[in-house]
């Protein structure tokens, strides 16, 4: 087609060459880093900030910023990226609850074989708290990035209108909830709840809702304990009926619904992490003020009310070609300028030992009064389950706690017995 | 012997993207599938041998048996209520009727719709607190009805959707069998003194029955793979009774990563499709066309 020596021969070869040695250059030197961070609009603009600082001081292990790609859970999403080798090289948003499926399938890199690893996190984060983070087989393949603690958060202007005290008992929940449930437009049908819990069955829910209430009953106790159920207990039921109570008074609504009810103030409480702060704000019809306490304990409970901290993890996946790069990014990402930001621009809770009396960060906290009771609730929080059959686990206990609490249809010590044995049903079978 | 020769290899070169696509797309997913129905696989570790496990376990699994009855409960209302409904629509679209085209056209519309986009539009309609179904129901001084929250009335409010989203297409089918009726034959009828109901009694149903055969036999399979309504609108609940079998498959391989197990329900499910396909072509194709 083209003569051999002819200009347009030449440039052509000239362009395949150059194109040759731009995708070896890539390959070999200046190949970015893959780093997924999650999809909130708030954490993919500290990335984004964090990401060109780096950028501009690490030109050689450049990284290459990319939210979570869409799907019904990230987990699945990542799984479904292992699978095709298509996983970044860092990920931000690892629940611990998920890593030790993971682990089992040896696509985490161990990273107390890093430089510095020991140091770094005694510095942030400490020994007892790391220990929780600690996946089965001994080793650590994570490093605790952010909480957000499940807390309580109630209309302070509702409140004082109906004269209620804010509940930190089962049985100040139940005087709240009763002056809180009312028909106020006087047209026979209930208009306004306690509480909006969900009831749904999707395995996640269940992290908002029973699980932070156990937690709170039991100074923080979780679901299983080494492959048994660890939940076919009294505080258990207690939380179970906690629910069923609240669902069968009508102080919870059952009716489905496509809209956050607490903004709406058709509810007066909802349970929530700090992440939902900054979208009450954005997303209230008309302007009033919330304050955040600890999860309700049942009636003679002593101790802390300790609670889901619902927190996020750094991994580093095994099959990178830069892992002392990608630590260092990990570093710095986690890093005391870092955490700051990770404060001040999403709202979320560095893991990060001394937070609330540390000087750095006292100028955010002055600022951001709304984020002092969760960083104050930051000590008594729980990472909850790390097991490779908790979704299912979860799933069926949705499941129990959609029969018993939500349709009354069996009794909660039924509920939570049934959950306990499909515990043990699963690691049997599966 | 060269013509020959040429020609099967011409023949070869033309078929074989066909072949192609058939050995990747569907031989060795099916293949593949086989051979995870024998194993336990969670997408990331290899898969392991479990022989006969995934069958046993399926037996006495009585989630399956929930979704499957809760999938023939579907199709119970599904399959009725799409005939009588696409059936009277499209002898109303036969007739010379002003703006035809037009509702032929509206009927149509949902078919090309996104199902996900439906079925986030229904959920909204069918929201107990300001859904615009209960508000309509309110100003008539009924009460709102729980639609996606009571077990009793999901699944039923699940197959309303449906067949309104599928409706259009089987109103096509009709049509085109109707309008290939010929006009003597209800000429003739008329003449003999046969009333409306008469002629469709007697001339239009019975000839339609080929048509009837191909809806039956689609709404049937298009029902059996019930996923996207219940999985964007109730995630299978309440209590379990939108739970299909596609979405309890999808569950299993997708949420909890039972590979094997997944691909054993998609067997059962395409052993007892073809029972049901079986069954209706048997009971339909029985009596003697016109």
């Amino acid at each position: 087609m083209f003569e051999c020596g002819s200009l347009l021969y030449r440039a052509i070869m000239r362009i395949i060459l150059l194109a040759i040695l731009l995708l070896y250059a890539e390959i070999s030197v200046g190949a970015p880093l893959i780093y997924w961070c999650a999809t909130n609009p708030e954490e993919i603009e500290l990335a984004k900030r964090l990401v060109k600082e780096w950028n501009h001081t690490h030109a050689e292990t450049p990284i290459k910023l990319q939210p979570v790609p869409a799907g019904a859970s990230s987990e699945e999403v990542l799984l479904a990226a292992i699978v095709a080798k298509t996983n970044p090289d860092i990920y931000s948003n690892m629940l611990p609850a998920m890593l030790n499926r993971f682990v089992k399938a040896d696509s985490l890199l161990r990273l107390e074989g890093l430089k510095n690893f020991a140091k770094e996190t005694e510095t942030r984060i400490g020994a007892t708290i790391l220990k929780d983070y600690r996946s089965p087989d001994g080793h650590y393949h994570q490093l605790p990035w952010k909480l957000n603690p499940v807390m309580l958060v109630y209309n302070i202007d509702l409140f004082q209108k109906l004269k209620i005290k804010p509940p930190r008992t089962y049985g100040e929940f139940w005087t709240a909830a009763k002056k809180l449930t009312a028909d106020t437009d006087g047209d026979g049908r209930i208009d306004r709840w306690a509480m909006s819990p969900s009831t749904t069955v999707l395995w996640w829910q269940r992290l908002y809702d029973f699980l932070p209430f156990y937690m709170a009953a039991t100074n923080g106790r979780s679901l299983l304990n080494q492959g048994r159920a660890d939940f076919n207990n009294v505080s258990a039921i207690a939380v179970m009926d906690f629910f069923q109570r609240g669902f069968a008074r009508g102080y919870f609504p059952k009716s489905g619904t496509v809209s956050n009810l607490f903004v709406q103030q058709t509810v007066g409480m909802t349970i929530v992490g700090p992440w939902a702060l900054k979208m009450f704000e954005r997303s209230m019809p008309q302007k009033f003020n919330f304050k955040t306490i600890p999860i309700p304990v049942p009636d003679g409970h002593t101790g802390p009310a300790y609670t889901f901290g619902d927190p996020k993890s750094f991994v580093v996946f095994k099959n990178t070609q830069h892992p002392e790069a990608a630590w260092e990014f990990v570093k710095f990402m986690t890093s005391k300028k870092a955490d700051k930001l990770l404060l001040d621009i999403t709202g979320q809770i560095p893991v990060r030992k001394g937070l609330i009396t540390d000087s750095y960060y006292k100028e955010v906290f002055v600022r951001r009064k709304d984020l002092v009771p969760f960083a104050s609730q930051v000590p008594f929080t729980k990472p909850g389950d790390n097991s490779e059959h908790i979704v299912e686990i979860l799933d069926f206990l949705g499941q129990q706690y959609e029969a018993a609490a939500v349709y009354g249809t069996i009794p909660a010590k039924k509920a939570i017995e049934n959950a306990a044995n499909h515990v043990e049903h699963i690691y049997r079978n599966w | 012997m060269q013509f020959e020769q040429s020609n099967s290899k011409a023949g070869l070169v033309f078929t074989s993207p066909y072949v192609i696509h058939l050995l990747v797309f569907f031989l060795y997913p099916v293949g593949f599938s086989l051979y995870l129905v024998v194993h336990r696989w969670d997408l990331i570790t290899d898969p392991q041998y479990v022989g006969l496990r995934n069958f046993k376990y399926l037996m006495s699994d009585h989630l399956f048996w929930q979704a499957l009855t809760n999938t023939l409960y579907f199709l119970a209302i599904h399959i009725p209520l799409q005939i009588i409904i696409a059936l009277a629509l499209a002898v109303a679209l036969a007739k010379p009727l002003k703006g035809r085209v037009f509702f032929r056209a509206t009927f149509f519309l949902p078919v090309v719709i996104s199902g996900a986009a439906v079925t986030i539009l229904w959920q909204r309609l069918y929201s107990t607190e300001g859904g615009l179904i209960n508000y309509v129901l309110s100003l008539a001084g009924i009460d709102a009805v729980p639609w996606l929250t009571d077990p009793g009335i999901a699944m039923p409010a699940i197959a309303i959707m449906a067949t309104w989203k599928n409706l259009g297409l089987y109103i096509v089918f009709f049509l085109a069998g109707i309008l290939a009726i010929p006009q003597p034959v209800y000429e003739a009828a008329k003449m003999e003194g046969a009333s409306s109901w008469h002629e469709f009694r007697y001339i239009t149903l019975p000839l339609l029955k080929p048509t009837m055969l191909l809806v039956v036999v689609m709404s049937t399979l298009g029902g059996f793979n019930l996923f996207i309504e219940p999985y964007v609108m109730t995630g299978g609940g309440p209590q379990g009774s939108t739970m299909s079998v596609v979405l309890y498959m999808y569950k299993q391989a997708f949420s909890f990563q039972h590979m094997g197990y997944a691909a054993t329900l998609g067997f059962a499910l395409a052993l007892i499709i073809m029972v049901c396909v079986f069954i209706q072509k048997q009971y339909l194709d029985s009596e003697r066309y016109y």
